[in-house]
């Protein structure tokens, strides 16, 4: 019978083993008992209840995939700042650490943020359909201003699932997003003294990957459970007339 | 169900069997159980009874108390006296609103 409450999780069990143990003397379990006690050890998992309940490790896994996509991105631009062409190697990283970005907000996650997400993705679908355009001043300006949406858009939606105040959000978003941009878009688009030849300039695009580093850890350590959980706090039912 | 019941998923009615139970004073799991199966003439799983009774005391609808030996009672909070009376209201009037309608047709 033991081995059967060792399928709860163990915050479940510090607080009710003792007890359910107890009631399982006084009343010897039937099959459908165990079935569903097997039930229960499941829903423990899936919706812990106890407070104490450390994060399922499958909390961590949208944390950890976060931390290695910006991992990944840093890497890629510090390259261009130590070894300038020769980090084009390493190009091929970016999509990935991009891909992971992306799924490191999955689940119920998803279903309730699916709007900004449809929308982030649609705008994504404009850059590389403005990308094809003949270039012009306007395209380009359009083009860059949709990536940066689409991006600052996804470390926002990251950082609101790693818990991180609206104050926050706005910093790193300024840190990572627009202050790289507004000193790299003039120094790319040769309005500065630096050639646009200069690849170290992409590695501007450093902060964006250590945000991600910051948030996925955040995440990890936290745990990241879907947000459709419900408050700790309860809530007084709705008194009517009679 | 009204809140908080309809989201307790499929510990709702369990979880009003027990502040049913518990409407009558505190109880430890066994005595709970045995209650509840005669209220509701069908037996309770110890798995159903702890995923409800962690769902209720998480929300504050009842209490544990000092264990005795190694069982524990639990009795309802004033939210949880609350929430079921209202609970029960609800299902009071639902009760007297289907009685009535099938009044006519009862016997006839």
């Amino acid at each position: 019978m033991t081995r059967l409450v060792r399928l709860y999780p163990r915050a479940w069990r510090d607080r009710y083993e003792e007890e359910f143990l107890a009631l399982l003397s006084e009343r010897p379990p039937t099959f459908g008992d165990l079935v569903d006690m097997v039930r229960g050890a499941v829903d423990a998992h899936l919706n812990p209840q106890a407070d104490s309940e450390p994060s399922p490790w499958t909390h961590r896994i949208p944390g950890l995939l976060a931390l290695i996509a910006g991992a990944m991105w840093s890497t890629v631009f510090l390259a261009f700042v130590f070894v300038q062409n020769d980090a084009w190697a390493l190009a091929g990283l970016v999509p990935l650490s991009l891909v992971l970005m992306f799924l490191s907000l999955p689940g119920d996650y998803m279903a309730a943020h699916g709007r900004r997400i449809v929308i982030a993705l649609g705008v994504v679908g404009l850059c590389i359909v403005i990308a094809n355009f003949p270039y012009s001043g306007v395209t380009a300006v359009a083009g860059i201003a949709g990536c940066l949406i689409a991006l600052g858009g996804l470390l926002t939606l990251a950082a609101i699932r790693a818990g991180i105040g609206p104050s926050g959000r706005w910093l790193l978003l300024v840190l990572a997003v627009v202050l790289p941009a507004a000193i790299g878009f003039p120094v790319a688009l040769g309005l500065g003294n630096i050639s646009e030849e200069e690849s170290w300039v992409l590695g501007l695009l450093v902060p964006y990957g250590l945000a991600w580093v910051l948030v996925g850890l955040r995440m990890a350590v936290r745990g990241s459970p879907t947000l459709t959980e419900l408050p700790a706090s309860p809530t007084e039912p709705e008194v009517r007339p009679a | 169900m009204n809140q908080p019941f309809g989201e307790l998923g499929r510990f709702a009615e369990p979880s009003l069997y027990i502040l049913v139970s518990l409407s009558g004073g505190p109880k430890h799991g066994y005595a709970i159980m045995t209650d509840v199966e005669e209220i509701s003439g069908s037996p309770m799983g110890p798995g159903t009874l702890y995923g409800a009774l962690a769902r209720l005391e998480r929300r504050g609808l009842i209490e544990a108390l000092e264990p005795v030996d190694r069982r524990r009672p639990y009795r309802l909070t004033g939210l949880g006296a609350t929430t079921v009376r209202a609970q029960l209201d609800s299902l009071g009037g639902f009760v007297r609103t289907g009685l009535s309608r099938l009044g006519g047709k009862i016997g006839g």
